[in-house]
């Protein structure tokens, strides 16, 4: 599955059936590795701690992905067409600051300024990369910074925000509230996750973006108009680092102006190991998914462990790189299938 | 191809396995969550409570959620120790108000928690284990009263608020000087730096806005870490104080770069963190509130104090 595959597949696209068949779960036997690394990841841990292997603390995993999967899957829209956002952290991180105040000052219904808030750095990055035809590195590296500042400015004293009274009693419960078992907060992921997956298998949009990753020339000369998706593209990862802001609201019941950093990179090892490419034309949000869930089971098993912090980070680092070695792997042996 | 990828994989999973330390090796487990043990105070604090752990024949779980602002990571990380059952938790919070919930949860499922330095804001943990930080700030303002001559401008650097510990630092040097030095004024106060690297952004700005600055008031000897090297590097002579005595602390004081550093007994308080926490597992009576005494080290007494209790010794790591 080279890239010049996929760019002629992008211009003849017309089928949706080869489409899917190309990028959709079918087609993308090599996202199974994701499963494969949870599970194995999750095995040795259970035979390693008394605890962990446990179905409270599979719903307590759940519970603590979100944030990482959210926002990772937000950055693999922006990779599947070429670029790639560098300022989802401190984007939510000013999500949170807002909301919270908003919340403050109306109740729960505040918490709609936290996707709001998402969407508009989204298209600011998005007309920025494309309409002004500034590099996503500086184009997001600029609006980091604007995020960073204006979370710190709007926070009194640039310290944490709490939610006052009833919204933070809300928030804080549906952190720790389960549907049978799973955690709300993982089913808010799930949602929006099946969402993302509708978008990029089941709509014309969803097919436009992959058209524009794969060869955004070609999708010109079919019609396709470029700078509207890649707009497009922008906003739709802001809104996860809106979602993400919710998350973490319920988690801390806060609005945490300095949360977030370093976010940016990891989502990007998210998304990268759910199998997209930097070089643009890949998605599969479940692979996402997967490699967020892979990510949290390991962090969580290290947290078991007890061993060094320190050494703990070693290990996470080596885990990440074993997952982009498998993901290499597998990428060989799919091609031949 | 595959099999040879599972292959690997497998490998390392063993790898993993064996390089985990075996998990029942003590009757009993306690967590210790913190919220950045690369800062010179958790450091010396990890050390006291490791030490004590081993003493006390008791494993301990200790994680980090790598920076002072990472509250969601820790908040997470207690979630995991929730999950691991330990038999009691000890919490510096990385914000007071964000942690109160997760460890009110804790003690809801029967695991007690011990406060230590910066506490969870929550009435009910079974102890809470700092320093008199008030005493500290105290200490810091008579030591920069007399090296300034008791008249100039001050600029405070004191730390992020919702951190009690550092409040009552800045209150107790900010009172002591208004009672004792009424002839010094305080310009400027930073409440966002808490590294090396901020403190040297924020004392640049400070000597360029106020040219005839006489003196920094430093929260944490991080913080002085970075500031004396810059102040020295701009050829100001400008007085730092500080609190906390890592080892970077004492070389600054031996080659008289520092005045002195009101220190509190960080390895000490480690040790009775994990003695209270192993109290409060083994369902045995606490002692709600331990505060350690301060310190005022210069360079006259530097020599002669015994550290042993203050820092960890340099070739330590958690």
């Amino acid at each position: 599955m080279d890239t010049a595959g996929a760019h002629s597949v992008s211009v003849r696209g017309s089928s949706p059936i080869s489409l899917r068949l190309r990028f959709g779960l079918l087609g993308q036997m090599r996202y199974t590795i994701g499963i494969v690394a949870t599970l194995v990841a999750a095995a040795v841990f259970s035979a390693a701690f008394p605890h962990f292997g446990t179905f409270e603390n599979a719903a307590n995993i759940l519970s603590l992905f979100g944030p990482l999967a959210v926002l990772s899957v937000g950055q693999m829209m922006v990779v599947l067409i070429r670029g790639f956002d560098l300022s989802v952290g401190a984007v939510f991180a000013l999500a949170t600051v807002i909301a919270a105040e908003v919340m403050n000052a109306t109740g729960l219904v505040g918490l709609v300024a936290a996707p709001l808030v998402g969407i508009a750095f989204g298209l600011l990055n998005g007309a920025l990369v494309s309409y002004f035809r500034v590099q996503p590195v500086i184009a997001t590296l600029g609006s980091l910074l604007l995020a960073r500042g204006g979370a710190l400015l709007a926070a009194p004293n640039g310290q944490a925000v709490i939610v006052g009274g009833d919204a933070q009693a809300v928030l804080l419960n549906l952190q720790l509230a389960s549907i049978a078992g799973v955690p709300v907060t993982a089913v808010f992921t799930l949602v929006g996750f099946l969402v993302v997956a509708f978008v990029l298998y089941a709509t014309r949009f969803g097919r436009r973006l992959f058209m524009v990753g794969g060869d955004p020339r070609s999708a010109a000369l079919v019609g396709v108009r470029v700078h509207a998706v890649t707009v497009a593209a922008y906003a739709m990862c802001g809104f996860c680092a809106g979602l993400t802001a919710i998350l973490i609201l319920m988690r801390t019941g806060l609005g945490l102006p300095t949360e977030g950093v370093g976010m940016e990179v990891q989502s990007l090892a998210g998304a990268v190991i759910g199998g997209s490419q930097l070089s643009g034309g890949y998605a599969n949000p479940f692979g996402v998914f997967f490699a967020a869930l892979f990510i949290q089971t390991t962090q969580s098993g290290l947290n078991f462990s007890g061993i060094s912090p320190y050494a703990a980070e070693m290990v996470m680092g080596c885990s990440i790189l074993l997952a982009g070695l498998l993901d290499r792997v597998s990428q060989r042996i799919f091609r031949t299938a | 191809m595959l099999c040879k990828a599972l292959k690997c994989l497998a490998l390392a999973a063993s790898a993993l396995c064996l390089s985990l330390p075996a998990a029942q090796a003590a009757d009993l487990t306690i967590g210790y969550s913190v919220p950045s043990m690369s800062s010179a105070f958790w450091t010396s604090a990890t050390y006291g409570v490791e030490k004590e752990a081993e003493k006390a024949g008791v494993k301990l779980i200790k994680v980090d959620a790598g920076n002072d602002n990472n509250v969601s990571q820790q908040i997470g990380q207690i979630q995991d120790l929730i999950q691991r059952h330990v038999g009691a938790l000890i919490i510096g919070a990385a914000n007071d108000d964000a942690l109160k919930p997760i460890a009110e949860r804790a003690i809801a499922s029967g695991i007690p928690v011990i406060g230590f330095s910066t506490p969870p804001n929550t009435d009910k943990m079974s102890s809470y284990i700092g320093a008199d930080h008030y005493d500290m700030g105290r200490l810091q303002a008579q030591c920069m009263g007399k090296a300034i001559g008791g008249k100039g401008k001050v600029a405070m650097m004191s730390f992020i608020t919702g951190q009690i510990w550092a409040d009552l630092r800045a209150k107790g040097f900010k009172e002591t000087l208004a009672k004792e030095f009424p002839s010094i004024t305080i310009v400027a106060e930073n409440r966002l730096a808490t590294t090396r690297a901020d403190s040297i952004t924020v004392a640049e700005d400070w000597v360029q806005r106020f040219p005839d600055l006489a003196g920094i008031y430093t929260t944490v000897d991080d913080m002085a870490a970075g500031v004396v090297p810059a102040l020295k590097a701009a050829k100001k002579s400008v007085v730092v104080t500080t609190s906390n005595m890592s080892p970077a602390a004492q070389k600054m004081i031996h080659d008289g770069d520092l005045p002195c550093s009101s220190i509190q007994k960080i390895v000490e308080q480690g040790r009775n963190a994990l003695q209270q926490a192993v109290l409060a597992a083994r369902k045995q009576p606490t002692t709600k509130t331990i505060l350690l005494p301060a310190l005022l080290v210069t360079k006259e007494n530097i020599d002669t104090i015994d550290l042993s209790s203050v820092a960890a010794p340099a070739n330590y790591r958690p």
